[in-house]
């Protein structure tokens, strides 16, 4: 495997697709809820810790693509081969590679969990599963263009939604974001780790690089999108603080959809339907780039072709997706992740960005010191 | 077998022999001997007997019969497409394309002259794709004429028309144009390494060509333009783009085309600006009513009637409970009257077509609520979805985005909401997947275009408006914006998939 | 590629056909409910009535009928509801929901809590609580009014938007409950004769209601919560200074009556002492003069400018009857707690503690009252 890929320049899209393909990832089905677990740490200053960890977020962004910078053309999966070694590397890889399997199933299965306790009690585990990786399928094969094609549109919508919360702002109090900073720094930081999950996802940024047309924008358009996802957050966490009194928010499972069910308009009502439906396009495609992923993975190590991985692999997931049957299982699977992602998300770019430095400061060193005995 | 064979005495006999073996069934050939030495071979109605008379006949029968030679022939006789042709193969060939020949006894080579007048219908006004105002001219039948009325606009030396064949045996010909300055060598490239591949019999109409040229045999939605109308063809060519004429179709194929540009008449641009938006988003949003009206009625009526208001309920309720269909059945069965009564309409000569309309408006829509066929209430969301679909400039177009609607529709029947979203996501994902020409079908939209989004969609005003670039700009070659546009739309071609 | 094509067709054929039959509730093979109420019956059990539009009216028309059944639980009942029904119940349509007062005094936050539970319900549903049996409320046939489900909801929305109701839906309810310093309110509604009216509020504590508020205080309580403001203000005030401003006085009174109508109000509730409770409450009104019982000579010099102190002086006084009234049940319905939670730091203030907490409290009470203008005469 080469550390560097080289794509041809008809499958390489523009930095500007960063912003929907990033947005997508970190914003998913993870929107609606993830309100309580953070008030749960960090009561009515849960915002300063969604804040927090938002410029956390950017700031491990940053580290990841100057490492990536530093090698010009390569993915995680050369960079882990190239600084490890072939069988360390390889295990790191292949170690990602089965989170992000965690990960799709968690995406997939809350969604869906979503869909049953909101509008279809009854809609089989097992068909809405089929549903979401039939599209997934059907994008994934069509290659990149397509997907960031498919997060545009995933993008618009949930942007378009999120304008929808200014109907709760009308039922604010105000007065129960106050006082400001009453909780300690460090339930705002564990406020901000129970963040991490929902913000996490933006590292795939890492197995898109080479694929980008203007690398030189690449940063520029990661923060944005960064800074796109937090202020949506942001928003969010606000309006909520806001509309809820602090027991009722830790009582509420979906906060978000709670707030959308007293939106009214003359020809219609209850837009939470509406909005738990159309999230189907914010939720396939993470599906879509997280599969995208590990096929491309499996394709840089091991030579599958991406196709048929795709296929075996939607098969795959969609087997593991159905093993779990109520909340608690879910509820557990994504305490677990969250766990994971975190340390992937925001531990590990600022471990690879060493790496990386000390590496090559030694790789330079002793090239010159080969040159100095050359000479 | 040539002419020169020494023991022929008569040049009429002749011919009728040679050219019997080469046309057998061909009773409309014309073997025409003036005298012993010179005869005139001619398909009848495929020449124009006029000019035959007066120019070629009036000529040569008054020439001398010892005298007479192809090349006095050619000096005297006044037409002006004039060559020598000694294969009688090839001659054959000719007189079908509407030539005469002229053989001369004792000389190898005879005069092919064309004269062929094919039977063509004047240049009228558009009856498919009308505008309240603007030039009313359409395209007919006769690749010459069409090319002609092009010309008539396009004075620049820089309109590129190349001549191409398509089928073995009807051998059609057509034309590829572009304005050479503005166009894209990739698109070009493209279609002619899709005309080489095309292996027929013939085409009957850019239609079946249009299917021909594009890559996804399965496409739900035409990834082409075919237009009648010259104005619409001149802002294609000035806008870069390839337009295809055919001998023997009114309509042109015009491409790349987006999947915005269906929805976009030409006559927009001849309003005011504010106008020509409003009605432009006028079409976009009876786009939306058309495919999503019906499919949300059915979703809400069937699962989610908590979505429904309060003051709508109560009559929804009135009108349903004589209903004794699902809602599924009963919009189904409406939107399958609609297509019936559009379909009738179509066929039925222009009167009777009249009287479909009353009878499918009053006598279908009154009594089938009557009745408790229906609901009233589904009836005029029917006719608005309808109506949606009707304000699509494009036919073809208007014709797919009626056919979505039924799978959208069965899907909310049976799932609901996420039936719809799920049928739109396929819709959309089908969208993401097709090019024309090589080129994105939602092009400005994504990939992401601002420029040319504001042009298609916003309707700048005309003062701010230039075809892809003025040819002061383009004949330079060298100015940054013009490198710029052209570099990012090659960038753009994407590769098929499959 | 054709065979690509028909997998991907056999798939989405295979999806359709697969799914078939699911639960749907189409619109009128259901019994659609629009307003429910829980009464309390003997040994714990509770009656539920719900007002149900569907196909059973024969007209269509917002005809109603009304069904009641008992269960152990709410949810029980509503179940058992389907045992009289054609057609399955739902209940996404549903506005209005009452609970009787014997229930009320109980508790009723488990059946609430059911509600918000289920998706199905809305979160908009106005809650209230009606003295007598709901029963009654609901069956009987109003000359007026054609269903008395919707009309309630609507008598309630517009009640809260011009009047002096508090907002009341469920989503209000729970909000307050759930908060440590604030005391839900839902209004009372009763069935006079021939019609139905709100009579008064039902103040709570927790979630079991301990006393009521006339409308009269509740004008003052509408001001404080301050979203929807009520229009009308009726002031009933000594003559005192007045009294020289009275043209004609053709028998002897010995108060004033205005009414008033609301063109903007604001209010403030700040804590000033953390140690003594003290609360500063302020009210700013912009008025117009709608009525005045006598007849008050507006153009003389210094009579606008007493009727304004003396309105002030009164409706400051009517305030803190209200603020007292609260402070007896011990029922914080304007939300003092929340005040006192905001402005204090590390309060960690719970609902427990602000019940001990609130009956210690004191308020400085100011309304400041601006007359805009007195209509179109003087």
């Amino acid at each position: 495997m080469d550390v560097r890929i080289k794509p041809r320049p008809n499958k390489m899209i523009q930095s500007f697709g960063l912003l929907f393909i990033i947005c997508n990832v970190q914003i998913g089905i993870g929107v609606f809820g993830f309100q309580r677990y953070i008030a749960r740490e960090a009561g009515h200053d849960a915002w300063i810790a969604v804040l927090l960890a938002g410029i956390l977020s950017h700031l491990s962004g940053w580290m990841l693509i100057r490492v990536l910078r530093r090698y010009n053309s390569a993915d995680l999966y050369g960079i882990h081969q190239d600084l490890f070694g072939r069988w360390v590397g390889g295990g790191l890889s292949i170690l990602m590679m089965l989170y992000y399997v965690i990960v799709t199933v968690t995406i997939l299965r809350t969604y869906i969990e979503a869909v049953q306790s909101w509008i279809f009690p009854e809609f089989p585990t097992w068909l809405l599963a089929l549903v979401l990786l039939f599209l997934s399928w059907y994008a994934g094969i069509s290659g990149l263009r397509v997907i960031v094609g498919v997060c545009f549109i995933g993008f618009c919508v949930m942007f378009a939604f999120s304008t929808l919360y200014y109907n709760p702002i009308q039922f604010a109090q105000w007065n129960r974001l106050l006082p400001i900073g009453e909780a300690t720094p460090y339930q705002l930081l564990n406020g901000a780790v129970a963040m991490g999950f929902t913000l996490s996802g933006f590292e795939i940024v890492t197995y898109l690089y080479p694929y980008l047309n203007d690398k030189d924008k690449s940063q520029k358009y990661m923060q944005i999108s960064l800074l796109l996802t937090n202020i949506l957050y942001l928003f969010i966490i606000i309006v909520t603080t806001i509309f809820f009194s602090q027991d009722q928010l830790l009582r509420t499972v979906w906060s978000s959809l709670n707030m959308l069910k007293i939106v009214k308009y003359p020809f219609l009502e209850r837009i939470e339907v509406l909005a738990m439906g159309v999230w189907m396009f914010a939720v396939v495609p993470g599906i879509i780039i997280l599969t995208w992923v590990i096929s491309r993975g499996l394709r840089r190590l091991f030579n599958f072709p991406h196709k048929k991985v795709l296929i075996v692999f939607s098969i795959f997931i969609y087997v593991v997706s159905l093993v779990f049957h109520n909340r608690e299982q879910i509820d557990l699977l994504n305490s677990l992740i969250s766990k994971v992602s975190l340390l992937i998300s925001f531990v590990y770019p600022l471990f690879l960005y060493v790496t990386v430095a000390v590496v090559w400061w030694w790789r330079q060193h002793k090239q010159k010191k080969g040159e100095d005995e050359l000479a | 077998m040539t002419v020169s064979n020494m023991k022929i005495s008569d040049m009429a006999v002749y011919l009728k022999v040679e050219l019997k073996k080469l046309l057998p069934n061909c009773s409309d050939l014309v073997i025409h001997g003036i005298n012993s030495s010179v005869a005139v071979c001619y398909i009848s109605g495929l020449i124009d007997s006029k000019v035959l008379s007066s120019s070629i006949l009036g000529v040569i029968t008054v020439m001398d019969e010892d005298e007479v030679n192809t090349e006095l022939i050619r000096q005297t006789i006044t037409i002006c497409e004039i060559e020598r042709e000694g294969n009688l193969e090839q001659v054959a060939l000719k007189l079908l394309q509407g030539h005469v020949y002229i053989g001369v006894l004792d000389e190898y080579e005879g005069l092919l002259c064309n004269i062929a007048h094919f039977p063509t219908r004047a240049i009228a006004a558009s009856e498919n794709e009308t505008v309240i105002f603007g030039p009313v001219l359409a395209f007919n039948e006769s690749l010459g004429e069409n090319i002609a009325v092009l010309r008539s606009y396009i004075k620049s030396p820089g309109l590129v028309v190349e001549p191409h064949i398509i089928g073995e045996k009807m051998e059609t010909r057509i034309q590829l144009t572009y304005m050479s300055e503005y166009v894209d060598e990739q698109y070009i490239k493209y279609v002619k390494s899709k005309l080489e591949q095309i292996k027929t019999d013939g085409l009957l109409g850019n239609a079946l060509l249009m299917q021909k040229l594009q890559n996804h045999p399965y496409a739900l939605f035409p990834l082409m333009t075919l237009t009648e109308r010259p104005d619409r063809t001149i802002q294609a060519l000035m806008e870069g783009k390839i337009v295809i004429f055919m001998e023997g179709d009114s309509h042109v194929i015009i491409g790349p085309s987006s999947f915005i540009d269906f929805f976009l008449s030409v006559e927009d641009r001849y309003m005011s600006w504010g106008t020509g938006l409003f009605i432009r988003m006028l079409r976009f949003v009876g786009l939306m009513m058309s495919v999503f009206l019906t499919p949300i009625y059915v979703a809400a009526l069937t699962f989610h009637y908590q979505m429904i208001p309060p003051a709508l309920i109560v009559s929804l309720i009135e009108t349903r409970s004589k209903v004794p269909f699902p809602p599924l059945l009963e919009t189904l069965m409406l939107e399958m009257t609609m297509e019936f009564l559009r379909e009738a309409g179509v066929r039925l000569p222009t009167k009777v077509g009249q009287t479909i309309g009353i009878v499918g408006g009053i006598v279908i829509g009154q009594a089938a609520v009557q009745a408790g066929f229906t609901s009233n209430i589904l009836i005029m969301l029917v006719a608005l979805a309808a109506l949606g679909s009707f304000t699509t400039p494009n036919y073809l177009m208007s014709g797919s985005i009626r056919l979505i609607r039924y799978p959208m529709i069965i899907m909310a029947g049976l799932w609901g909401i996420l039936g719809i979203v799920f049928v739109a996501m396929l819709i959309f994902i089908h969208l993401l997947r097709q090019t024309s020409l090589g080129r994105p079908y939602l092009f400005p939209l994504f990939p992401f275009r601002r420029k040319d989004l504001t042009v298609d969609m916003l309707l700048t005003p005309q003062s701010h408006y230039s075809y892809r670039g003025s040819p002061a700009q383009s004949s330079l070659n060298s100015s940054e914006n013009d490198n710029a546009s052209n570099r990012s739309s090659s960038k753009d071609p994407q590769s098929d998939s499959n | 590629m054709i065979k690509f094509k028909i997998t991907q067709i056999a798939v989405v054929l295979m999806l359709v056909f697969l799914t078939g039959c699911f639960h749907s509730s189409v619109l009128e093979r259901t019994s659609i409910s629009v307003a429910l109420g829980y009464d309390k019956m003997g040994e714990g059990k509770i009656q539920t009535s719900s007002v149900l539009y569907g196909p059973t009216s024969k007209e269509g028309k917002e005809s109603s009928h009304v069904i009641s059944v008992v269960g152990e639980t709410s949810k029980g009942a509503r179940q058992n509801l389907n045992h009289k029904l054609a057609f399955k119940v739902v209940s996404g349509q549903i506005r209005f929901i009452a609970y009787e007062s014997e229930l009320a005094e109980e508790g009723i936050i488990s059946i609430v809590d059911t509600l918000s539970r289920d998706p199905s319900y809305g979160e908009m549903m106005y809650l209230s609580v009606t003295e007598k049996p709901i029963r009654d409320l609901f069956a009987y046939k109003y000359p007026n009014i054609s269903n008395v489900g919707t009309y309630m909801s609507r008598l309630i929305a517009h009640n809260i938007q011009n009047s002096w109701v508090p907002s009341c839906t469920l989503h209000d309810f729970r909000n307050d409950y759930y908060s440590a310093g604030k005391e839900a309110v839902l209004p009372l509604v009763e069935r006079t004769d021939k019609e139905v009216n709100v009579t008064a509020l039902a103040l709570f504590k927790k979630d079991v209601m301990i006393g009521k508020m006339q409308p009269k205080e509740a004008v003052y309580l509408k001001l404080l919560l301050d979203r929807d403001q009520p229009e009308t203000i009726e002031v009933k005030m000594p003559k005192d200074g007045m009294a020289k401003y009275v043209r004609k006085v053709g028998h002897s009174f010995n108060y004033i009556k205005t009414a008033l109508g609301n063109i903007g109000s604001h209010s403030s509730i700040k804590l000033i002492s953390k140690d003594d409770l003290t609360f500063d409450v302020r009210i700013q009104l912009n008025v117009e003069l709608q009525e005045v019982s006598e007849d008050y000579d507006f153009a003389e010099q210094g009579a606008v400018q007493q009727l304004e102190t003396e309105l002030s002086k009164q409706m400051s006084k009517d305030l803190v009857k209200m603020l007292n009234q609260l402070k007896r049940l011990n029922s914080d319905a304007v939300g003092f707690g929340e005040v006192y939670r905001s402005s204090v730091r590390n309060s960690a203030l719970t609902k427990d503690k602000w019940q001990d907490m609130f009956q210690k409290a004191t308020f400085n009470t100011a309304v400041h009252v601006n007359l805009i203008r007195t209509g179109t005469i003087e």
